[in-house]
Parts: C-alpha cells; sequence; structure tokens
C-alpha cells in the first residue's frame, strides 16, 4: 500500500519534471527550425508558425503544472484561480486546441474556416467575462480535442507526413 | 400602429427592392460579374424578412413571440439579415478567411439574449454593422467610382438610422426610404449626374484654353 503511493506520487512527479524539461526544449529546438525556415525564404512558414505555438503553449503548461504543483506545495489562493473553469490550466489547454483545430485548417486549405477555432474560443472567453457562463469551455475541449487529434492523424496520413503531426 | 400603414410601407418595399433587382439583373446580363449576384440575393433575403413581416399581418404569427429570454422573432430576423449584411460586403472586399465571424458573432449575442435580459450588446453591434459596413462602401464607391456601391451604403446607414431609434413606424420609413436611393443608385444616377466625368471636363477645359488662345493671337 505504501509502495503504491509513493510509487504513484512519484511518477506524478517525474511525468510533470520531465515534461517541464523536454517540452521546452523541444520548443526551442522547433523556434530554431522557424527561424532558419525564415531566414532562408524570407517569409513565415504558417504551418511550422502554427506547431511551434501549440509547443509553446504547451511548454507554459508544463512549467506552470510542475512549478505550482511540485514546487510550491500547491497553496489554496494560486491552486483555486489556476484550477478553475477559466483558469490558466484550461485556457492553456483549449488554446493548444484551438490552435490544433486552426493547423488542420491551414494543413487542408480550408480557407474560410483558418481564423474559426480563434473567433469561437475568443468569443466564449468575452461571453464568459460578461455573463459568467463558462459551461462550453469543457464540451470544446473534450470534442475539439478529439476531433483535431482525429483530423490531425488523418491529415498526417493524407499529406505522407510521419514527423511532427503524427 | 395600424396595420394598412404596415402593409403599405412592406408592399412599397418589396417594389421597390423587385425593381431594383430587375436594374442590377440587367447589369449582370451585360458583364456577368459574380458580384451583382450577390447583391441580387441580398436583396432577395430582404423582401424574404419583408414578406414575414407582411404574413404577421394577416396571420395570427407575431414577430415579437419569444423564443427564449429576451431573444425574439424579430430579432432573430434581425440577426440574420445583419449576418447576410456582413458576409455580403466580406464578399465585395474579398475577406474569405473572415466569414465564419459574424456567424460566430451573431451565435454568442443572440445566446446572450436568451440568458441575459439586456439587448445593448446586440443594439451596438447592430451599429457597428449599420455604420461600420456602410462607412466602407460609400468609401469603396467613391473611390472606384461605382454608384451601385454608394447606393448599398446609404441604404446601410439609413437602415441603421431607422433600427436605432427603436420604433417599428420609423424603422418602416427609415427602411422604404433606404431602398428608394438604393434603387436610384442601381439605374445609375450617381454615374451620370454626381460623379464628374474626366474625360468631358478635360475636352471643356481644353476648349476654353484653346478660345483664349485663339483670342491672344
Amino acid at each position: 500500500m505504501v509502495y503504491d503511493d509513493v510509487l504513484i506520487n512519484n511518477l506524478g512527479f517525474i511525468a510533470n519534471f520531465g515534461s517541464a524539461i523536454f517540452i521546452p526544449l523541444a520548443t526551442l529546438v522547433l523556434g530554431r527550425k522557424l527561424l532558419k525556415d525564415k531566414k532562408a525564404t524570407g517569409q513565415y512558414n504558417m504551418v511550422r508558425v502554427l506547431i511551434f505555438l501549440t509547443f509553446l503553449d504547451f511548454s507554459i503548461l508544463a512549467l506552470t503544472e510542475y512549478i505550482i504543483k511540485d514546487v510550491l506545495l500547491r497553496p489554496t489562493a494560486i491552486i483555486v484561480p489556476y484550477d478553475a473553469t477559466f483558469g490558466l490550466y484550461n485556457i492553456l489547454v483549449a488554446m493548444m486546441i484551438t490552435i490544433g483545430l486552426t493547423l488542420i485548417f491551414y494543413i487542408n486549405r480550408v480557407e474560410f474556416l483558418y481564423y474559426t477555432p480563434i473567433f469561437f474560443f475568443t468569443g466564449m472567453y468575452v461571453f464568459y467575462l460578461f455573463t459568467g457562463f463558462d459551461s462550453w469551455l469543457e464540451d470544446y475541449t473534450t470534442l475539439g480535442g478529439a476531433a483535431s487529434i482525429i483530423f490531425l492523424f488523418f491529415t498526417a496520413i493524407r499529406v505522407k507526413d510521419n514527423g511532427a503531426l503524427v | 400602429m395600424s396595420d394598412t400603414f404596415v402593409l403599405i410601407m412592406q408592399v412599397l418595399y418589396i417594389s421597390f427592392c423587385a425593381l431594383s433587382i430587375f436594374q442590377v439583373t440587367k447589369k449582370w446580363r451585360e458583364d456577368k460579374n459574380k458580384m451583382y449576384l450577390v447583391i441580387i440575393l441580398y436583396v432577395l433575403t430582404l423582401v424574404f424578412v419583408s414578406l414575414i413581416y407582411i404574413m404577421a399581418v394577416f396571420t395570427e404569427f407575431n414577430t415579437s413571440i419569444v423564443i427564449g429570454g429576451k431573444l425574439t422573432v424579430g430579432l432573430a430576423l434581425a440577426f440574420f439579415t445583419n449576418i447576410i449584411q456582413v458576409e455580403f460586403v466580406l464578399y465585395l472586399r474579398k475577406y474569405n478567411k473572415l466569414y465564419t465571424l459574424p456567424v460566430i458573432a451573431t451565435l454568442y449575442i443572440a445566446f446572450g439574449l436568451l440568458l441575459n435580459g439586456s439587448t445593448i450588446i446586440f443594439v451596438l453591434y447592430s451599429m457597428v454593422v449599420g455604420f461600420g459596413l456602410s462607412s466602407v462602401l460609400i468609401r469603396d464607391g467613391k473611390k472606384q467610382r461605382n454608384g451601385l456601391a454608394i447606393g448599398m451604403g446609404i441604404f446601410f446607414l439609413i437602415y441603421g438610422i431607422g433600427a436605432m431609434l427603436r420604433s417599428d413606424m420609423l424603422l418602416d420609413i427609415f427602411r422604404v426610404a433606404g431602398v428608394l436611393v438604393f434603387f436610384v443608385s442601381s439605374t445609375g444616377f450617381f454615374e451620370k449626374y454626381v460623379f464628374v466625368n474626366e474625360d468631358v471636363e478635360k475636352r471643356i477645359m481644353g476648349t476654353w484654353i484653346s478660345k483664349l488662345v485663339v483670342k491672344e493671337q
């Protein structure tokens, strides 16, 4: 029983610690690639920019998760707004999904839908600020997350990309 | 407000819409420009909304029927017209990537009316749509010397002012006045009488200068 608790606690710590180190590193590598590409072609590649933004978002998420949950010993003053429905954690996850959906539309060149996820999510946040209504965020995160994973997978197969997409 | 007045105004409105469609169709036949088809589609939407208002006069159906909260059938129709209006300008300016923006904005504002008892956001949105789009159209029309665009801009402006007054009678009068301006612009009035024809002006100027030169000799 004691061994189980220790194992579970340590696994959580290792996962957060590992994410806080490796994901920012991956972001740096992607950022370097993005700048190299910009130097070579003279302009930013939107697909690369979107992938970089996803990882940047993920890095902030991994770092805050590690710092708040494993280093700061979960102080209530920070944990409550951090874990709230429209708290930092959920906003960062939703932003990642939004960028993921935008990426799918960019890769498949569905021009009229390029900014739709951004409009939808921004609208949801503004709506929350005005009315306090936040029930759509969970559905958006679940459905949008599932859709972005499935469609990214299919898009990766369609464009024969075995790298970042898969 | 009497039903007869509403009926007369709606019939006038539809008649001017039909005449405008006729004029725009003639223009479309000449140069097959897709923009004219979009204008026709927009005016047909206005006719459709107007027919619903006429239907309300003769039947039990009422545009102030509440869908939920503060959202009524009349407001839902106004939302529909606003969407078509914004989409129309986005198409004219070729902003393909923004096509879903008016739909999403309308979705949240309509949902806000269901949850919240205030129509202030809807009024603000309609003001931005009405006055923003009219200024864009009038400016573009002036730049490109396109009378039809200016007519549409003035129509949006008059319609917007009418909607802001929050009086059904005034709104009807303003709508008819707006569509009258649009009809006049579709006949080529602005091109003939408002825009200065540079070629003719140059010719007159040339004659005037040559006359002076002859006199001096």
